[in-house]
């Protein structure tokens, strides 16, 4: 069997971010305040509705200066480009470097799930993930958040006072011990300072 | 750069290993994150702490084997998943199999067969149920014992309804099932063309020369070298002209013999073999 090993090159950093209720206009304002050029990978689940399909991949690439592709199947990751979820698909990070789905039932009535992300993400690259939780009005992305910190990861949330919805913020703050609260200016400062 | 990840990762690719030694059941070409997280939820489940216990105990313990089968490899599938594929297939497929005085159709990777009765409905309002045969498939036993029942939860009917309704299809999802209490009876006029059977994508062989292949959110959970083993395989089973469906994350595009097929819809990924 053809065991696969991790390129240390193709990214830096692996930022995963989750985004619910009010989450597109949240990553909007986000991602264009990343400077580029960047070496992280940053993958993004959205919650979104799951009988659509999402052009979001498509408006974001638009208005960014860099890659927002809609993750492919098996699709490896590359330092310096956005992989957003698709609608009715669990995304999911491998050792290997690359992303894959599942039809796995919903966690946490999501599908795709953001604590599959994240704890994919810790299992595969430990203290390289930076697990970011904005706006939501659930509870997804607080485990997840918690496995990223169990494996040395690092934990950023958006200021629950500025979120539109603050409930998913809460609830990792509510559980994990996390590195840092802020605005989505503050996190992408805090993004943009990664090495 | 050492091969394995770490311990974990160690205990995964031993553990399957020793599944496929023990009883020629091969997942290690299955995409790594997802089946990880399956057996972290087996281990829960029979309450076992560590990998090399469970190792241990399903090399002895057969009936434990059978429930790891059972739960390790179930799919969630859902009536007219996707409804403009549906749609589609209705478009472009039928018309050239109501040309066929037979019509031998795979359905692989059925899981509890929401996809199977879906497709049989299709069949029948486009008039050619009777003259097709429906095989539908699945490595796991306990899904296809569910499937042949043809009897579903109710929770998801509202999903079904709205499914079927954007399907392009006549009439409403409820002529084809009696309602029970907390679920649905599917017509069993639609089970009488519907053979399901177990196969196992990874180890059996060729399946007959199909006319139309179903494989839908099943190569999604293999690794790149598996899924192009298995294409190939679907490649062999299906006659000229024949058409192969794929789940919306999948695609003929790395497969080294794609150039056999043509597309006949990107979006809804319709493969079909020309060559």
């Amino acid at each position: 069997m053809n065991i696969s090993t991790v390129n240390e090159d193709a990214f830096s950093r692996l930022v995963v971010i989750g985004a619910s209720w009010g989450g597109v206009d949240a990553l909007r304002v986000l991602l264009q305040k990343i400077t580029v050029p960047f070496n992280f990978a940053i993958v993004v689940v959205i919650h979104q509705d799951r009988s659509k399909k999402s052009a979001l991949s498509q408006i974001f690439t638009e208005i960014m200066p860099f890659s927002v592709l809609e993750a492919g199947d098996k699709q490896p990751l590359v330092g310096g480009e956005v992989y957003v979820s698709t609608p009715n698909y669990h995304l999911l990070v491998e050792q290997n470097g690359t992303l894959s789905h599942t039809v796995d039932r919903l966690v946490n009535y999501s599908r795709p799930s953001i604590d599959v992300l994240f704890h994919t993400a810790a299992d595969a690259y430990g203290d390289r993930v930076v697990a970011v939780v904005l706006t939501g009005a659930n509870k997804d992305g607080a485990e997840g958040a918690r496995c990223v910190k169990q494996r040395g990861g690092q934990v950023f949330v958006q200021d629950p006072k500025e979120a539109e919805a603050k409930a998913m913020p809460l609830a990792t703050i509510d559980i994990v011990d996390v590195d840092f609260i802020g605005d989505l200016d503050a996190l992408a400062s805090k993004l943009n300072a990664l090495v | 750069m050492p091969k394995y990840q770490n311990d974990e990762d160690y205990d995964i690719h031993a553990l399957l290993e020793t599944i496929y030694l023990k009883w020629g059941y091969d997942f290690r070409g299955y995409s790594k994150a997802s089946i990880t997280r399956r057996i972290f939820f087996f281990l829960k489940e029979e309450k076992i702490t560590r990998i090399p216990e469970l190792q241990y105990q399903l090399v002895r313990d057969k009936a434990l084997f059978y429930r790891f089968i059972r739960d390790v490899t179930v799919n969630v599938t859902e009536m007219f998943r996707d409804p403009e594929f549906y749609l589609s297939v209705k478009q472009n497929i039928i018309p050239q199999l109501k040309t066929y005085p037979h019509i031998k159709i795979w359905h692989a990777g059925c899981a509890t067969g929401e996809e199977a009765y879906s497709l049989a409905i299709l069949l029948d309002q486009s008039g050619i149920l009777g003259r097709s045969t429906i095989y539908a498939t699945d490595i796991n036993r306990t899904v296809l014992d569910r499937a042949k029942k043809g009897i579903f939860s109710d929770s998801f009917l509202q999903q079904y309804e709205k499914n079927f309704n954007n399907s392009g299809l006549t009439g409403n999802l409820s002529d084809y099932f009696e309602k029970g209490y907390d679920h649905v009876i599917m017509d069993s006029r639609l089970r009488k063309n519907i053979v399901f059977t177990e196969h196992d994508l990874v180890i059996d062989h060729v399946f007959g020369e199909m006319q139309l292949i179903f494989c839908r959110n099943v190569l999604i959970y293999f690794t790149r070298e598996l899924q192009n083993q298995v294409i190939d395989l679907f490649s062999e089973s299906l006659d000229f002209g024949g058409y192969l469906c794929l789940g919306g994350k999948e695609t003929l595009d790395f497969f080294s013999g794609k150039d056999k097929f043509i597309t006949k819809d990107a979006d809804n990924k319709i493969y079909q073999k020309t060559k």
